[in-house]
């Protein structure tokens, strides 16, 4: 499975959503990392079938999707940013309903929903109320029916905001686990949800979006202009305002900080390597 | 045809998305036809009540009926998902609201035949045309509810349009609601013949029913 998109944009009056984006995707995790309002929910909603883009065009296997939306929609499986629909029934149900509206045979739906449930581990669950489920079971359930039908493209969008640290872990477990056989779009502003979890990454901002072959490459565009500077409280606040700090930590020797700078910030200050983190921060404050 | 009634929404997930207020509309219906001729006689002015009571429960009632199974359309927190399936238009608005309106009807219509039946002469009769134009008036406000949620995409005004419309048709007894006065069944009934007013329920009803249809694809605004 392969997807292609290709020079991508959307315009809202004056506002460019999306500015003439492309990027490939393969078999796998497929991290879309960047700021809120840059530009993740619009693609992923392009993606979808909910809005039109005004110029670009997307493949998928081969196939022009814009050209026949209406078929493509059965290949999705979409894990919207905010899920809780069908409050009123059971989990299964809700599943039930949903398979109905993609269009699973009645033959198969039953099998379906019982193998989902098993896979996002709320078997449990499945005649529970989808209103009185917590916030990581219903983003479980959201999962859930994104695999119903067997799409072979699934996405979703910020899947962890709003869950703990517990549940985070989890999720990613699940993210993985679907991830074979198909490709899985995953958009974040959360680095810790792709680092060590995808097989590919791009980051977007202001609608623009670049595609990295890896970490390391992001690591790279920081590399030389993160510094490590170890001072005392005073010294801090002289220069605090001056430069722009990227983590702060107290120690036996006093505060340790790291620092962005295009050149030496002080005398005594170390280039050290870069992390993904820092890579990003200077790809978005380009 | 197969592939239609394949993606039609189970009823009895309809029925549970309409929630208690479904089954309080019910109820209320046949609590207020016991209690007004089995309690209360049946008096000229104990049957005009009678039958605004019923009027008002009815038409309030189909919207509190069918709009709840289109909440998740107009609502936040889940008509992202939804707008990307491949919902099938026809099935997912027109086939599931005529569903949902016929079983609605029907429940009215066989309560309002064993009023006329029972009532004796006291006023209470329904004729065909009675009972179509009721009908009628019943699938232009499901129709009308539909449409006003989906364009305003507002629950509260799914609601508010429609019972305003019928707040001015019953107090300015169809005098500022042309062909559209869907309460001119009640006695004294204001005009004589009821024909043209049922055709035009109809008529209009159907035709929200089909804008319906078409705006439930236009996804973009729907998302807005």
């Amino acid at each position: 499975m392969r997807l292609k998109i290709d020079d991508l944009s959307k315009k809202y009056k004056d506002k460019k959503a999306l500015d003439s984006v492309s990027l490939s995707a393969s078999n796998g995790i497929y991290g879309l990392l960047g700021p809120n309002g840059a530009g993740k929910t619009t693609l992923m909603r392009i993606l979808a079938g909910i809005i039109i883009p005004n110029k670009g065009s997307i493949f998928f296997d081969g196939e022009d999707v814009l050209k026949d939306m209406d078929n493509f929609r059965y290949k999705i499986g979409y894990l919207p940013q905010e899920f809780g629909c069908y409050k009123s029934l059971s989990v299964k149900e809700c599943l039930d309903t949903i398979g109905v509206l993609k269009g699973v045979k009645a033959s198969e739906r039953k099998k379906q929903i019982e193998e989902v449930l098993l896979e996002v581990n709320l078997s449990n669950e499945a005649n529970k109320k989808v209103g009185a489920l917590s916030g990581g079971m219903r983003r479980r359930l959201g999962i859930a029916q994104a695999m119903l039908g067997n799409p072979a493209f699934i996405m979703v969008d910020e899947p962890t905001a709003g869950l703990d640290p517990e549940e985070r872990i989890r999720f990613r477990g699940f993210i993985r686990k679907i991830a074979t056989n198909r490709v899985v779009l995953l958009s974040t502003h959360i680095i810790e949800d792709i680092k060590n979890n995808c097989d590919g990454l791009a980051l977007i901002n202001n609608g623009k979006v670049e595609q990295f072959n890896g970490f390391e490459e992001l690591e790279k565009l920081a590399s030389g202009k993160v510094w490590r500077i170890v001072l005392t409280n005073d010294d801090f606040k002289k220069i605090e305002s001056k430069y722009r700090i990227l983590s702060t930590n107290t120690n036996d020797n006093g505060l340790e900080i790291r620092v962005y700078s295009e050149t030496k910030p002080l005398e005594d200050a170390v280039v050290v390597q870069p992390t993904v983190e820092e890579g990003y921060l200077t790809w978005i404050s380009k | 045809m197969d592939k239609q009634i394949n993606k039609m929404i189970p009823l009895g997930f309809d029925l549970k998305t309409a929630g208690y207020s479904g089954y309080f509309i019910l109820l209320s219906i046949a609590a207020t036809i016991v209690f007004h001729l089995k309690l209360m006689g049946g008096s000229e002015t104990k049957i005009i009540s009678l039958q605004s009571t019923l009027f008002i429960i009815s038409v309030i009632g189909i919207l509190v009926w069918i709009l709840p199974a289109y909440m998740d359309i107009v609502n936040t927190e889940s008509k992202e998902l939804i707008l990307s399936l491949p919902i099938n238009g026809f099935a997912f608005v027109f086939l599931r609201v005529l569903r949902l309106f016929a079983l609605y009807a029907i429940f009215f219509l066989v309560l309002l035949f064993i009023i006329s039946a029972k009532s004796g002469g006291a006023g209470l009769e329904y004729g065909i045309v009675d009972m179509f134009l009721i009908a009628g008036a019943l699938f232009f406000m499901s129709g009308l509810g539909l449409i006003v949620l989906l364009i305003s995409k507002h629950m509260v005004i799914g609601y508010g349009i429609p019972i305003l419309w019928v707040a001015i048709s019953f107090f300015y007894r169809g005098g500022a609601s042309w062909l559209w006065h869907t309460c001119q069944w009640i006695v004294p009934k204001p005009f004589e013949s009821s024909w043209r007013y049922a055709i035009a329920h109809w008529i209009t009803g159907l035709l929200f029913h089909i804008i319906s249809t078409f705006i439930i694809k236009q996804r973009e605004y729907l998302i807005k």
